[in-house]
């Protein structure tokens, strides 16, 4: 059986989404997006340390357990590069299949290092193994979303019955680090209008919070500890559980102003003419669908919609 | 016919064995610890065949045993944040400090196209 992985990178978490050959989806899963440094113990395997170049590292979930000094918070672009081999094994192990085409996603803000980040995929050693993968395509993060909303619109797994091909509407990508804004007429998209803005995603919000931490709590929090909150509602320190859902509920409130103010200050000229506005990715459950159907975000499964279509993308590469 | 063999510390005073049907027996009482040298080596009980455990039983040194092995634990945690303190090599493990990169754009094929 052949498998295809849309393996969406974020600086948030990393989703995996794997089909067969058919088009049926497999699997379907996400993990954080940190690492942290550890070291082995002599005589116990710990068949959670993955071995990578000069350190050891826990990666997602098990990472989370470590010192906030060892672990690392996947905020820029070298990081990612040079981490997305483990996040890769990761995903592989995870999902208990070997990929034979990869699609993954830069944003537009990082697309010029596409070809770096593509070789850096290919050949790579974690844990003294060897994966080789010859069939890997980095496309810009948005594009996965829109072949996912071609497909099944604001519903996944339900198909778009009505689909016509010539829809207008702006979409935009809402990720933790990065929001992806792409431009589709007439039911294509146009290179020139994709557009990536660094610092703009979740993670805004996550340095209020960790802001108001420290001068709450006197703790230096990571920016995923901080996210954690904000999915939580509440900031745990030493078996104590502090109510913070008024402030992340205020601090969520000011982002989507802004970002509403930042998509009508780019496209503003342009959303007269467009059938409607798609949000989606992680950042979009924080938005409703407006009444009138023009602010749209996807029913479920939101922040897998760029790895979803990453696999529809890739299933045409078999 | 069996042969039971006990290895224990020289803090325990009397050893009993309590059967099935609820009686009680009493299998020896430490007499070095009532009263007798205390010469820290193997301790042995009345009733317990002396030659046999010689043979076929290691002796525990009372020295291995802890005196009072159920430490008070807030003195316990006391202690040892006391002793972290005072570690000097005592550093949290770092990451590899990546370095920045300046290069060339190099985009892939399917990412210069952008029509989806």
């Amino acid at each position: 059986m052949k498998y295809v992985f849309g393996v969406d990178c974020g600086f948030g978490d990393v989703k995996v989404t794997v089909a067969t050959v058919d088009g049926d989806i497999v699997k379907q899963f996400k993990f954080p997006t940190v690492l942290g440094v550890t070291k082995e113990t002599p005589y116990l395997n710990d068949d959670k340390i993955l071995k990578f170049k000069t350190h050891s590292y826990y990666v997602g979930e098990d990472a989370l357990i470590l010192p906030s000094e060892s672990m690392i918070d996947i905020t820029d672009y070298d990081n990612l590069e040079y981490y997305a081999p483990l996040m890769m094994y990761k995903a592989i192990k995870m999902s208990g299949c070997f990929p034979d085409v990869i699609i993954t996603g830069l944003s537009k803000a990082q697309i010029e290092n596409s070809g770096y980040f593509k070789e850096n995929l290919q050949d790579f050693t974690v844990n003294d193994e060897n994966i080789k993968i010859d069939n890997i395509f980095v496309l810009p993060q948005g594009a996965g979303s829109k072949l996912c909303i071609d497909k099944y619109g604001d519903n996944f797994p339900n198909e778009v019955k009505d689909y016509t091909g010539t829809q207008t509407y702006v979409g935009c990508d809402i990720g933790f680090n990065t929001l992806d804004m792409f431009m589709v007429s007439n039911g294509v998209t146009s290179a020139g209008l994709f557009e990536g803005i660094e610092n703009e995603g979740v993670m805004k919000i996550a340095k209020k919070i960790a802001k108001h931490i420290k001068n709450d709590f006197h703790r230096d929090i990571t920016l995923h500890e901080a996210k954690d909150i904000i999915d939580s509602g509440f900031y745990k320190v030493r078996g104590t559980k502090h109510d913070m859902s008024k402030i992340v509920g205020e601090v969520k409130k000011d982002y989507l102003k802004e970002l509403l103010a930042l998509v009508e200050k780019r496209y503003g000229k342009i959303l007269d003419k467009c059938d409607f506005v798609s949000l989606s990715g992680g950042g979009s459950t924080m938005f409703k669908n407006t009444g009138d159907n023009f602010l749209r975000t996807p029913k479920t499964k939101h922040e897998f919609y760029n790895s979803i279509g990453f696999c529809l993308f890739g299933l045409k590469k078999l | 016919m069996f042969k039971l063999n006990i290895e224990c510390s020289k803090d325990i005073q009397e050893l009993h064995i309590n059967f099935a049907d609820g009686t009680s027996s009493e299998l020896g009482v430490n007499n070095e610890q009532k009263g007798g040298s205390d010469n820290e080596t193997e301790k042995t009980f009345d009733n317990v065949n002396s030659d046999e455990q010689k043979s076929d039983v290691r002796p525990i040194s009372s020295k291995s045993v802890p005196k009072n092995p159920r430490k008070n634990l807030t003195e316990f945690l006391d202690t040892q944040e006391k002793e972290e303190e005072k570690d000097p090599n005592f550093k949290p493990l770092t990451p590899p400090k990546i370095q920045k990169r300046n290069r060339e754009a190099n985009v892939t094929e399917e990412a210069k196209n952008g029509k989806y």
